[in-house]
């Protein structure tokens, strides 16, 4: 697939990787893109911000949480309506809420909250299955001009992390980062036929809001594990995407891009 | 027969478990001095600690310990004094 020729929503948007991709896809020539945040003013200010540097009938903003079924379908069928087509669905939207699943210390027994678990399974995983399935409807129903039957129709690329294997202090996280690779290679198994693939990223620690909620300790210790050591930029990631995008032999895999963390 | 002071094993698990160098451990130590000294990192050292000393502490005694000065109390009522 050529990025000049994606009409593809993402989530996650308003701000860290999400915005970082936004920005690669417009820069690149993608003809729509679709911004889906749950942050009603960081998501207004992400899409102005693009609409200014590129072509403001590019981008369309979608105000929602991943978690509603009902308007992820209704912001998937209305993004499809209007770029005329759906061919790019990137899952990004998460939340890092740490803490170990138990723990005994000077702060007395700590067990980790059933609420603080459902908000991140639910978020992080049911709601890339929520976009994921919607926008498959949606690459099914697009018509693709010109196309041969070897080309792509779709993609969907879902943002994982180095800590889909596990990682103490985030059982919750870790759980639904893994869980989202095991989407992503069953979504390439069960699309190849329709000529979808899917793929998963698997970040390192980049620099991002959501990291710079990591205790400052603890980044250290993950930084000293990075061989490069430094942090990832979003953009960094942002190429991986494109790379998923027009690699066309890339499929049902996880691309690892942290750094050479060990 | 180990004859360092107790406190010093002390340290010497603390720079163990927490990075930080044994020599600015003190009694007064608490967890707001040490970095690293969360409740994820507590657990590591509790583990450290019995490995050191030979023994296992029950969880009531592991919640005690949110000083240096609170370990040494537990290790003595567990017979480990200089």
């Amino acid at each position: 697939m050529r990025t000049d020729s994606i009409n593809g929503i993402v989530t996650g948007a308003a701000g860290g990787i999400g915005l970082a991709i936004c920005r690669m896809l417009l820069e690149a020539g993608a003809p729509k893109v679709g911004m889906l945040d749950s942050q009603p003013e960081k998501l207004q200010a992400a899409r102005e911000e693009l609409a200014a540097a590129y072509a403001p009938d590019r981008v369309r903003q979608f105000c929602l949480d991943v978690r509603d079924q009902e308007k992820v379908a209704r912001a998937v069928e209305q993004f499809a309506e209007w770029a005329g087509g759906l061919n790019l669905a990137v899952n990004c939207a998460g939340v890092l809420l740490d803490g170990a699943v138990m723990s005994v210390s000077f702060a007395g027994v700590k067990r980790y909250p059933l609420e603080q678990w459902e908000t991140t399974l639910d978020t992080n995983l049911t709601g890339a299955f929520l976009v994921s399935r919607e926008a498959i409807a949606a690459m099914l129903r697009s018509r693709i001009p010109n196309s041969s039957p070897d080309e792509c129709r779709g993609l969907v690329v879902t943002i994982s992390s180095i800590s889909r294997l596990g990682r103490a202090g985030q059982a919750a996280y870790s759980a639904s980062k893994g869980a989202l690779v095991s989407l992503a290679v069953t979504l390439a198994q069960e699309l190849a036929p329709s000529r979808i693939r899917s793929v998963a990223i698997a970040p390192g620690l980049v620099d991002t809001p959501m990291a710079a909620r990591i205790p400052q300790v603890h980044r250290s210790e993950m930084l000293d594990r990075v061989t490069v050591g430094r942090m990832g930029c979003p953009d960094e990631i942002a190429h991986a995407v494109r790379f998923c995008i027009e690699n066309e032999f890339f499929n049902g895999r996880v691309l690892e891009i942290d750094g050479g963390a060990f | 027969m180990n004859e360092q002071p107790i406190v010093s094993r002390v340290a010497n698990v603390f720079h163990e478990a927490f990075a930080v160098p044994a020599e600015i451990i003190t009694s007064q130590t608490a967890p707001d001095d040490v970095p690293k000294w969360d409740s994820l990192g507590h657990m590591n050292m509790v583990s450290i600690l019995e490995k050191e000393f030979g023994l296992q502490f029950e969880i009531d005694e592991i919640m005690e310990m949110a000083s240096v000065q609170n370990i040494l109390d537990v290790l003595a009522r567990k017979g480990i004094k200089d």
